[in-house]
């Protein structure tokens, strides 16, 4: 293992993040807030540790193995989220190092989960901070670094694959430094054409940036109490309907988009066409389910509306909300359980085990129903019509016996540390597994986390790396076998 | 610059790597999964599965927009259909294959390989040229490496430094002004790390040198490293007949050299027997000690070790050695091996990777680039380069020239006066060639100078 690599790059990469302190220390400045100082001191704090790893370590001549790509990235989520977390603790507006822990883990991956209450008053230095954080983590500070850090030569394409979510993990142009900056490139494009339509919208400039930040990222912080649902404004609702599934849709696919300039890109992709489906499909029953039940909407019109808003928010595992969907017929929370669980597609800023792995599996279990009729039968199975390895098959298999074995075990956690019921466990830790944010029952959309204890709080955390990292490069470093030399 | 490498074979896969460190975007197509991952692993460029001749392919791989293609597949006729579509369907200016079988070869010279039928630009045939590097390392006792410039009347050397060598602990100022022959020391590498050879510097035991000399003066400047000229080889052992063991066995027969060529697998020692006349082929273990005794190879003036397997050419290299063979060529695919190699104190290393490497890198430079060699696993490369009228050092003094760190001026070729030593005062001219040394990072500014 190359220890001083691995914490050469880390200083650059919180030298680097030290340096962003300094955006919301002058929107705080500037607004009148007063947690600029929190954030000056914060950023200073992080530049400064910053620079001694780079000072006290050597970063050339090494190339990175891929035994320190899988620490490197779960160090660099470790210590961003610390050093994230010090202007929120220190300008007071959570108790505990814990709480504005938590918020900062929530916000770089994406979950959108909150502990932080009153948010309509708060400094708009801290509200900027919280989506930013969310916008950093979409796309991912490790692969954001690739584009930015020179040396990294080979050793980045194992970051890249230690932070990538998704099955297959191809570049985009031959050299990783291109690939990362143009995913980013995309990434930006749609966050700017976002932040004009909720401006056009009737949002004030400061929100609709916070929100595209959040939107395009799939985080879900919002900067107000009540979400979305603040503006009530339906054209506000469709833009971030669309932009939260365009988040939630391979961004090589957006990319191929928009180098060709021909929208059936998207319709060539199977992946794409069965989120489409799937999401559509859930709008449509859920729709039909809700719709004059109790405690649901009299008029199909309304039910479709906020039916339509909820499943976005869900499948592409953002966390918006307009409605408390919480209080709604059981059927839906039942049903947005599993919707959850898929979550958006490969290689996309949401979590969730995605929708090609989903396929793969299923399809894997009609193939072995297909040999069991005709044993001898040669039966591939097809993506786009390739042919996909019994490797993959394996590796997407064990990914998700290891998905569903993380999410019980933490559902089993939450419900001892803190006694919570059923739903509010099961919703609890899969929204943080996925990166959805609010759950359900106790910790519903309009709930909070806040009422949680520490230890509970912890284990969310470690949930939300969990599956912000898939699993896999988390899981590694538990094991003996990483550590022996 | 985007290049497209088809084939992920050793010499794919290298020939990437001299891409790459040449800062270029470079595409790999293979069909194996294995070899791609391998590739994804230990370079920055993008994989692309599939048959690299096929239209599709080449079209995902970003075809359109290459500059260069090179066909390197086990199979000379995808290679060559490869070509074929990069030049129909995608328009892409270079095109480079490696085309190993005679019955092509034979056509090299003629219209075969033309816009209009076949359209390559470049055919690499590496066995030849590595057949013919063996052969050159025969000629010349004490030296690793010699490679060749200016149509083979300038030399560069690489050789070891003994610990009983006359020019230790001498300046390399006085070595060259003594000596009544002219030569340019450009490189040292002492323990791994480079050094420009100043005039103050002076070698010491264990020292690897490569020198520029004039080619009719390679053993005066031998001697006076103390490489005494040695007697002249009359009898081979080859081990592996392999491609390059059948085209070096030719070459030796040719000189009028007795060969004996050790082959284990048996069609092919029956096959080698066939095709060469004059020649003992004998079929058996290429590391049997029981075998080597029965032929005497103790007494056989070199021995090739060049089969196919780095692993039996290092061990059957290292017993030659100890049975008193005194020239022993061992061939190395491995660059992971170079360390090993200098420990078992083998100096006559072939690398067919390399000398392919340093053909196909040759082609990709611009067209001002006369020939071209890799040396110390890749990490620099001399390069014979034409001055012409718009080259931005024609006219100067060598001193006025502002060189990039890690490139030298080793000498310069004048089609009438032949070499001449870069002085500070030379002119460099028109229609001058001159030869560089420089570290790969620096390539690209070596570029600009022409």
């Amino acid at each position: 293992m190359h220890f001083s690599l691995i914490f050469n790059i880390l200083g650059w990469l919180l030298t680097a993040f030290g340096v962003t302190m300094f955006v919301p220390a002058s929107i705080s400045y500037f607004s009148g807030g007063n947690a600029y100082d929190n954030f000056v001191v914060s950023g200073l704090g992080t530049i400064f540790c910053g620079i001694m790893f780079v000072l006290m370590t050597r970063g050339s001549g090494k190339i990175l193995s891929h035994r320190d790509a899988f620490l490197m990235t779960f160090l660099a989520w470790f210590s961003l989220s610390l050093f994230a977390a010090t202007p929120l603790y220190n300008s007071g507006v959570v108790p505990t190092y814990v709480d504005a822990f938590f918020e900062s883990v929530s916000g770089l991956t994406t979950t959108g989960a909150s502990v932080m209450t009153g948010l309509d008053k708060l400094d708009h230095g801290i509200l900027f901070w919280r989506c930013l954080l969310q916008w950093l983590g979409g796309m991912g500070v490790v692969v954001l670094a690739t584009a930015i850090i020179p040396f990294l030569g080979v050793g980045g394409m194992q970051l890249y694959k230690a932070e990538m979510p998704g099955v297959e993990k191809d570049k985009l142009q031959p050299r990783l430094k291109e690939t990362a900056s143009l995913l980013w490139g995309v990434y930006l494009i749609f966050t700017v054409i976002c932040a004009l339509l909720y401006k056009y919208g009737g949002m004030t400039a400061f929100d609709s940036i916070c929100h595209a930040f959040t939107t395009v990222a799939t985080g879900g912080f919002s900067n107000h109490e009540a979400s979305i649902g603040f503006y009530n404004s339906p054209f506000i609702e469709g833009v971030c309907i669309a932009f939260m599934m365009i988040g939630a849709v391979n961004f090589g696919l957006h990319f191929m988009f928009l180098s060709k300039r021909n929208i059936f890109v998207y319709f060539k992709n199977v992946e794409f066409r069965t989120y489409m489906f799937v999401s559509f499909a859930a709008v449509l029953f859920l729709t039909y389910a809700i719709t004059g039940a109790e405690n649901g909407y009299p008029t199909y019109l309304e039910s479709f509306r906020h039916t339509m808003f909820s499943v976005a928010s869900i499948v592409s595992t953002t966390g918006f909300a307009t409605e408390d969907y919480s209080t709604w017929p059981f059927v839906f929370s039942m049903f947005t359980m599993f919707l959850m669980f898929v979550g958006g597609c490969s290689g996309s800023t949401s979590g969730g085990l995605k929708v090609l792995r989903m396929m793969i599996i299923l399809r894997q279990g009609i193939r072995e129903l297909v040999k069991m009729i005709h044993p001898h039968a040669i039966v591939p199975l097809k993506i786009d019509g390739n042919s996909i390895g019994d490797k993959i098959v394996q590796a997407v298999w064990s990914f998700a016996g290891l998905y569903v074995l993380s999410f019980i075990v933490i559902a089993t956690l939450l419900s001892y540390l803190n006694d919570l019921n059923l739903v509010t466990s099961f919703s609890a830790a899969l929204a943080t597994l996925t990166s959805l944010g609010p759950g359900l029952g106790d910790l519903g959309p309009t709930a909070n986390y806040g009422s949680l204890n520490d230890s509970t709080k912890i284990v969310l955390c470690f949930s939300m790396l969990l599956g912000r990292l898939e699993l896999f490069t988390l899981l590694i470093l538990l094991m003996p076998e990483f550590w022996r030399k | 610059m985007k290049s497209i490498v088809i084939g992920a074979g050793d010499v794919g896969l290298n020939i990437a790597r001299h891409l790459v460190m040449e800062d270029r975007d470079v595409v790999v197509i293979d069909s194996s999964l294995e070899r791609l991952q391998l590739v994804n692993e230990t370079l920055d460029v993008q994989t692309i599965h599939g048959k690299g001749a096929h239209p599709d392919v080449l079209e995902r791989a970003g075809a359109g927009n290459a500059d260069m293609l090179i066909a390197v597949t086990q199979s000379d006729e995808v290679n060559m259909v490869a070509c074929q579509m990069a030049y129909s369907l995608f328009n892409v200016p270079k095109k480079i294959a490696r085309v190993r079988h005679t019955s092509y070869l034979k056509l090299v010279k003629g219209h075969l390989f033309t816009p209009d039928n076949m359209p390559i630009d470049v055919i690499i045939s590496p066995e030849a040229e590595v057949a013919d590097s063996i052969i050159r390392n025969l000629d010349i006792p004490g030296a690793f490496d010699s490679n060749y410039f200016a149509e083979g009347e300038i030399a560069l050397i690489g050789i070891n430094i003994q610990e009983n060598s006359p020019v230790i602990n001498i300046a390399l100022k006085l070595l060259t002004n003594s000596a009544d022959t002219e030569f340019v020391a450009v490189a040292i590498y002492r323990g791994g790390r480079g050094i420009t050879p100043r005039g103050s510097d002076h070698l010491e035991a264990g020292d690897e040198v490569f020198f520029v000399c004039r080619t009719s003066d390679i053993h005066d400047v031998m001697n006076l490293f103390g490489f005494e000229s040695q007697k002249k080889v009359r009898r081979v052992f080859v081990i592996g007949g392999g491609f390059i063991g059948f085209e070096v066995c030719k070459r030796l027969v040719a000189r009028g050299i007795s060969t004996r060529v050790i082959e284990s697998d048996k069609a092919r020692a029956l096959h080698l027997a066939d095709m060469i006349d004059d020649i003992t082929v004998i079929h058996g273990n290429a590391v049997d000690s029981d075998l080597y005794e029965q032929e005497n190879v103790g007494q056989m003036d070199a021995v090739l070790a060049i089969t196919n397997d780095d692993a039996v050419n290092i061990l059957a290299s290292v017993m030659a050695k100890q049975i008193g063979v005194e020239v022993v060529v061992t061939r190395i695919n491995e660059a992971n091996y170079m360390p090993l190699i200098d420990n078992l104190n083998l100096h006559k290393v072939v690398s067919p990777l390399e000398i392919t490497a340093s053909r196909i890198l040759q082609h990709v430079r611009r067209g001002f680039v006369h020939s071209l060699h890799t040396i110390h696993e890749g990490k620099a490369q001399v390069i014979e380069a034409q001055v012409t009228r718009t080259s931005k050092i024609v006219g100067s003094h060598v001193m006025d020239i502002d060189l990039p760190e890690g490139v030298t001026i080793a000498a310069i070729y004048n089609a009438k006066k032949g070499m001449i030593l870069p002085r500070e005062m030379t002119i460099i001219r028109e229609g001058d060639r001159v030869i560089f040394f420089s570290a790969v990072e620096q390539i690209s500014e070596v570029d600009e100078l022409f």
